[in-house]
């Protein structure tokens, strides 16, 4: 199995059989998706051009969906990026591991 | 007190402590990380993004990019780099799945937020509904208990997907 999901099925595991109710069980499902979430960003912003950022921030009219579609897979296909984010998505999944030991589950 | 009432009292002040630990953990990864991009750079990008996707379907803006990042990978031949390639655009599909493109909700925010309150990231009703989906389909189906974890990470992946 691929190694995040591993990550992820294990950190499912977990707190499936720690000792809390479903609707505990349900946020931390939901604050896991949006650490994924939080994870891509920060790689985006860092390798994203910013002149093409800053132009496209000055008429925010001229933004569209095919623009920024444009802007992004640019970003994500530069070399490098990808895994960059992999290893994001990795180590925040990394931090969730680590508070649930740190609550003994 | 009944032994009954007592034990759902463990378990709820268990869960407000292991959902605490996890939103603070993440607010405090999410933190660190953002050190070093500067926040007019990352406003910037969030109001491109949520500019770009408003008024759009989120799985149709989310499938349009992916297919523009999966058309601008070139072709590979080296075997090496095909798989590593493969796994590239699982990662792809992942972060697809879970809107992280096309979000326009600025995530470290809420989880700052969440911090602050204790009571974990903001909530959202329909992703609440469809965890609870997930886990239904444990007690429906009589999957076992990995096919049910499966189902889970499999919906934390694809909530808010319209397709799923």
């Amino acid at each position: 199995m691929y190694h995040m999901e591993e990550k992820l099925l294990a950190i499912v595991t977990r707190i499936e059989s720690a000792p809390i109710g479903d609707s505990d069980k349900d946020h931390l499902y939901v604050q896991v998706r949006h650490a994924l979430q939080a994870a891509v960003a920060p790689v985006l912003v860092s390798h994203v051009p910013k002149d093409k950022l800053h132009e496209l921030t000055h008429d925010l009219s001229s933004v569209t969906l095919d623009r920024y579609i444009q802007l992004i897979a640019g970003v994500v296909n530069a070399e490098g990026v990808m895994e960059e984010i992999e290893a994001s998505m990795i180590s925040v999944l990394g931090e969730i591991d680590t508070a649930l030991l740190e609550s003994g589950v | 007190m009944s032994e009954e009432i007592q034990s759902e009292e463990v378990k709820a002040a268990k869960g407000a402590e292991i959902r605490k630990k996890v939103s603070e953990r993440i607010s405090n990864w999410v933190k660190e990380k953002s050190r070093g991009i500067e926040q007019v750079d990352r406003h910037a990008f969030n109001a491109v993004k949520k500019k770009a996707v408003t008024g759009e379907s989120p799985q149709g803006a989310a499938n349009r990019l992916k297919s523009a990042i999966e058309s601008g990978g070139g072709v590979v031949k080296d075997e090496a780099k095909k798989t590593k390639n493969k796994m590239l655009m699982k990662t792809l599909g992942i972060i697809a799945s879970v809107g992280a493109f096309i979000d326009p909700e600025p995530v470290s925010k809420a989880a700052l937020a969440a911090t602050a309150t204790g009571i974990g990231v903001a909530e959202k009703a329909t992703e609440l509904k469809a965890m609870k989906d997930a886990r239904d389909i444990k007690k429906s189906k009589g999957l076992a208990p990995q096919d049910a974890k499966g189902a889970i990470v499999e919906r934390i992946l694809q909530v808010g997907n319209p397709s799923y």
